[in-house]
């Protein structure tokens, strides 16, 4: 009982040993532009704080600030606006977690690429 | 790089502008700028995501969707496993704060088809026909009046209003309806809440896990409340019905429907009579009322429960409790996001059971108006608590009836009135007596005044008692507080003693011995309020049992500090108030006695008076056996553990995971404050701890096996022994086995850890070897 063990094994340890294992990617000030950072994480720290769209399995439409993802995708919004329809009138929710699981599309608000390099 | 922007006119500008050169530059680089990633600066952020009509989130898009579903999910897998990617103002509050989308407990919104329509409303229901509003057949009647007791019982049992009586469709417009009896009957239940909803806002031992106080108040507001008229009105529907029924042959139906109306009228004025106490003058009268309520409908019970199945069922799979007059979803939208979408109305045999169950915990509670002093107010609110606790509108009742009761007892007088007569009849300090010669002392009364504001402006001791009305797992912390507390009254009933000991030091040195004697005061006040506050710290200490808080490991110094401590000190306390009493009357009788010698022979009937009996001489008696029995049985748990410890037969955490001096601090925390009883070191626990253990493991056990043996003769010397009493006895008789078993080497090399049946009693288990 003095070592983590799972069933009775000692269990592996990783390929590649990781210098932070619980490691946060944030878009706090002094994270930004972090070099060492991967492109996803990259990505993802941009998205971090803008409005996102999820369309879920059950047709409905959520659409709040993203706030927080983990590897399964299980996303984090505040602020969360509920459409049945998208249009009519929607129900304020405040902070949801939608499981990766239930997500069928998902999309940022953000200037079209194409269209802001004709505005250039 | 960014030559075409120069000397920017302000800070947003500046902003703007390094923003639009980073995007400028981004595309090669793949660098995100700050403005680009969501982030400004911090306080700017904080206003904007606080509400403000500037960041309405229903105002997105700005700019369009772009679609990055793939991208998103490409990204989330470089992710390790635990790590998050988390905008920097999101936290554990606000991931705890998130609802569950798709959790059927939590999400509201689930399961609603874009197709399906609206649920109906009370206008929609009578426009399709769904919903009678006359000519309603007795049968139809019996379903949803049964229907409506089921909501009533949802309701009270932690329900939002909403979610369960407001389903029913005719409680938004009873004046609509056009059946009298079931109008009337839908206005008795609209007025039930209100009342309901006043007694338990006044009582406020609601928390927000027993009760929803707050309920869409436009459906009730439509209509106003008119309590009064509300038991007229059903005896009038109930003559009417009776009246049409001797025109009828077959009239089983419609008796059914009377006993109905006729146990919501009882209902009704019982607990409309509990509201109305707080105002009346004559108090004990509507007592007498309640109680002939409480007794008819009880009696009404059975007759209703007989009837049930001649009312229409509800359908098999449907969420509404009756087919006709329901609809179920009709308020799911309106709901605030995180309420509970899930709500399971009780089914009527459970409903009626409920009911049952909540009229005797009703005539339970109009006991407390034979309690007329502190002591035995808070033993039976702490016993009421154990029994039923689980009902918040029993105990706000019994908080309505004990604080109505106190003006009954003593006329109008206040909660300081209450105290002092309480002390009196707790260990009657002689200065107390308005027989003695000090009492009219202004000096003396002064000081008895300033305490006595001080005990309420404190709240200590009201506190206690509405402590013991809030549910079970709530009580614990608000004892922790209320124990620190207790430092400062103990502090100046301490000095107040002190002060009626030196004066009657000083009325002896003047020669003035009757005075003296008058004065001759102990340690009356703080025994008083010591005795209350181990009573607390007692209570506080055994409910983590009953909560399951501690883990095995730990049961050692929890049963160890009323061991050693607490427990002693309330039987000595308790002891010492009863030799006062005792002496006091003693001397009581003396002087009468002198007394009738001096006077003629014709006045010597007050002698004659017959004499108490014994159990009223020794008033607390049973108490204090009651803790003798506790002690041997917490010495008993205290030394078996101690024993378990010492033969490896208790699960210990992993050293590096331990430390066990913070949780003995953090587990007697609310005693740090307290000057007496002192509190005791870690260090000092961990001395007692190791001489405790010192014998062998066989020698401890017997040892522990010796106080359940005591406990067990304690218990079996009870005459007349309560339940409590006799789980006592069967946990102190198994233990006492055990020990044995265990002394004698049974199972000795097996360092399998023994299961802990608390099952019997909350405070102490029964051991069980596996």
């Amino acid at each position: 009982m003095t070592n983590l063990s799972i069933s009775g094994q000692q269990v592996p340890l990783a390929p590649q040993p990781i210098a932070e294992p619980f490691r946060i990617t944030t878009n706090a000030p002094h994270q930004m532009n972090d070099a060492s950072l991967t492109p996803g994480r990259k990505k993802l720290q941009k998205w971090l704080g803008r409005v996102l769209r999820i369309v879920i399995t059950d047709g409905r439409v959520l659409v709040g600030f993203f706030n927080c993802t983990d590897r399964d995708a299980n996303i984090v919004l505040s602020m969360c606006a509920e459409y049945l329809v998208e249009g009519q009138e929607p129900r304020l929710l405040g902070n949801v977690m939608v499981p990766g699981k239930h997500i069928v599309s998902l999309s940022i608000d953000e200037p079209d690429p194409q269209s802001s390099l004709l505005v250039q | 790089m960014n030559g075409s922007v120069a000397d920017p006119a302000d800070f947003q500008a500046a902003t703007a502008a390094a923003a639009a050169a980073a995007r400028a530059s981004s595309s090669e680089q793949d660098e995100w700028s700050v403005g680009e990633c969501g982030f400004l600066d911090p306080e700017v952020q904080r206003t904007l995501r606080s509400g403000s009509a500037a960041e309405d989130i229903t105002q997105y898009p700005i700019h369009g969707w772009i679609d990055v579903t793939k991208e998103f999910h490409d990204a989330c897998t470089e992710l390790q496993p635990g790590e998050l990617a988390q905008d920097m103002l999101f936290g554990l509050f606000e991931a705890m704060s998130a609802i569950e989308i798709m959790d059927p407990k939590m999400d509201v919104g689930m399961g609603f088809d874009k197709q399906d329509l609206p649920p109906p409303s009370f206008e929609a229901a009578i426009a399709t026909g769904a919903i009678k509003l006359e000519d309603l057949t007795p049968s139809e009647l019996i379903g949803t009046f049964d229907a409506l007791f089921s909501c009533i019982v949802s309701w009270l049992e932690g329900n939002s209003m909403d979610q369960v009586l407001f389903t029913c469709l005719y409680l938004h417009a009873p004046s609509q309806i056009k059946d009298r009896a079931l109008r009337v009957f839908c206005t008795a239940v609209r007025n039930l809440i209100v009342v309901i909803k006043n007694i338990i806002s006044a009582a406020a031992v609601n928390e927000e896990e027993d009760f929803q106080l707050y309920g869409n108040s436009a459906l009730l507001a439509a209509e106003k409340a008119q309590p009064a008229t509300v038991y007229s009105a059903l005896k009038d529907v109930e003559d009417e019905v009776v009246r049409r029924c001797k025109k009828l042959t077959a009239t089983e139906d419609w008796m059914a429907v009377v006993n109905r109306l006729r146990f919501m009228r009882n209902l009704f004025q019982v607990i409309y009579l509990v509201e109305q106490m707080a105002n009346a003058d004559a108090a004990d009268e509507s007592i007498n009322e309640i109680h002939k309520n409480l007794k008819v409908a009880m009696e009404l019970l059975p007759l209703i429960r007989k009837t049930m199945d001649r009312g229409i069922q509800p359908e098999k799979g449907s969420e509404a409790p009756n087919p006709m007059g329901f609809s179920p979803r009709i308020h799911d939208r309106s709901q605030p996001p995180a309420f509970p979408r899930s709500i399971k109305i009780r089914d009527r045999p459970a409903s009626y059971q409920f009911l049952e169950e909540m009229i005797s915990r009703f005539k339970y509670a109009c006991k407390v108006v034979k309690h007329k002093d502190y002591y035995s107010a808070l033993n039976f609110f702490i016993e009421y608590s154990k029994k039923s606790g689980q009902c918040i509108l029993s105990r706000s009742v019994l908080q309505s009836l004990f604080s109505s009761n106190i003006r009954i007892v003593h006329g109008k007088l206040p909660m300081k009135q209450f105290l002092r007569h309480s002390v009196q009849i707790f260990n009657s300090p002689p200065v107390l007596n308005a027989k003695h010669p000090v009492a009219a002392d202004p000096k003396v009364q002064q000081h008895l005044e300033n305490f006595f504001r001080y005990c309420i402006n404190m709240n200590t001791f009201t506190q206690f008692i509405r402590i013991c009305g809030f549910n079970r797992a709530r009580q614990r912390d608000k004892l922790a507080r209320l124990i620190e507390n207790f430092d400062t009254i103990q502090v100046d009933a301490a000095r107040l003693d002190s002060l009626m000991n030196q004066l009657a030091n000083e009325r002896a040195m003047e020669g003035n011995e009757s005075m003296a004697t008058a004065l001759k005061h102990s340690t009356h006040f703080s025994t008083w309020v010591l005795y209350n506050c181990f009573r607390a710290m007692l209570i506080f200490l055994m409910s983590g049992f009953e909560l399951e808080l501690y883990a095995v490991h730990e049961f050692l110094y929890i049963y160890w500090y009323p061991y050693e401590f607490l427990i002693g000190f309330l039987v000595s306390a308790l002891t010492r108030t009863e030799n006062i009493l005792l002496a006091q009357e003693e001397y009581a009788e003396h002087q009468s006695r002198l007394q009738s010698a001096g006077a003629g022979a014709a006045k010597n009937r007050k002698v004659a008076k017959p004499k108490k009996n014994k159990k009223q001489q020794r008033p607390y008696r049973g108490e204090i056996v009651y803790y003798h029995a506790l002690l041997s049985l917490c010495g008993g748990m205290y030394k078996a553990m101690g024993a378990l410890t010492k033969d490896g037969r208790v699960r210990l955490p992993l050293s590096q995971f331990d430390n066990e001096e913070i949780r003995y601090n953090r587990r007697f925390l609310p005693f740090a404050t307290l000057t007496s009883p002192p509190p005791v070191s870690y260090p000092e626990f961990r001395n007692i701890r190791e001489h405790m253990m010192e014998p062998s493991v066989e020698d401890l056990y017997t040892y522990a096996g010796k106080h359940f043996n005591q406990a067990r003769n304690v218990l079996e010397s009870i005459q007349n022994p309560d339940q409590e009493m006799l789980d006592l006895l069967q946990i102190a008789r198994t233990n006492f086995v055990v020990m044995n078993v265990l002394a004698r080497g049974h199972q000795k090399e097996l360092k399998r850890q023994p299961e802990f049946d608390f099952s019997k009693h909350s405070y102490f288990p029964i051991i069980k070897l596996k």
